[in-house]
């Protein structure tokens, strides 16, 4: 999944470790989501979108999914 | 989520492994050096000293567990990664040098060496995986 953490997080010109410091996780977990290797729980994408006061949709992009047939 | 920061849960975890740790070498070191100043071995001795090294062991066996508990979900999924490649390689290993026994390839092996074994392959699957500085 893409996000816009990264780009979130230079214009409050912070740095991986004071983003990790508020959201209670590792430096390397905000890496791992940052490159997308790991997407983050349900929780913590709340977290994240509290740090940064926007919705979860503004920082991450679902990838295309297919239609659902309407019943 | 845990209740506790990565940042805690790192704190928890080294409060207690460090002076297991120096239990643990004390035990092993001053276990040795006593055993010398006895005839024989008395059997106080030697479970004294046999409880003095396993309780170090299973207590950051027990912190392992716990740390994996509290931690931040990428690291508890990165942990339980490591562990399970280090338990995969220790039960591996264990089965191959137990045939080779059998069958008299190789002389008997100590048990007690699979415990590093399983620590070395936990701590190198963390490595390799860019983990090492989680804990």
């Amino acid at each position: 999944m893409e996000n816009r953490l990264r780009v979130l997080r230079a214009e409050r010109k912070w740095s991986q470790a004071y983003l990790a410091d508020l959201l209670g996780v590792s430096r390397q977990s905000v890496n791992a989501i940052e490159t997308g290797k790991y997407d983050p729980s349900l929780p913590l994408a709340f977290s994240i979108s509290r740090v940064f006061g926007c919705t979860i949709e503004d920082i991450f992009i679902a990838e295309e999914e297919p239609e659902i047939a309407a019943e | 989520m845990s209740s506790f920061t990565f940042k805690q849960s790192r704190r928890r975890y080294h409060m207690i492994f460090w002076p297991s740790m120096i239990v643990y070498t004390i035990a092993c070191i001053g276990g040795a050096l006593l055993q010398r100043q006895f005839d024989g071995n008395p059997i106080w001795l030697s479970v004294g000293l046999t409880a003095l090294t396993i309780l170090p062991i299973f207590a950051v066996l027990w912190l392992i567990w716990r740390y994996t508990q509290e931690t931040d979900e990428y690291t508890r999924l990165r942990q339980l990664e490591a562990l399970a490649i280090g338990g995969l390689v220790t039960a591996g290993a264990s089965g191959a040098i137990g045939f080779l026994q059998i069958y008299e390839a190789i002389p008997t092996f100590p048990v007690f060496l699979l415990l590093p074994f399983f620590f070395l392959s936990y701590g190198g699957a963390k490595f390799l995986r860019g983990e090492k500085d989680c804990v």
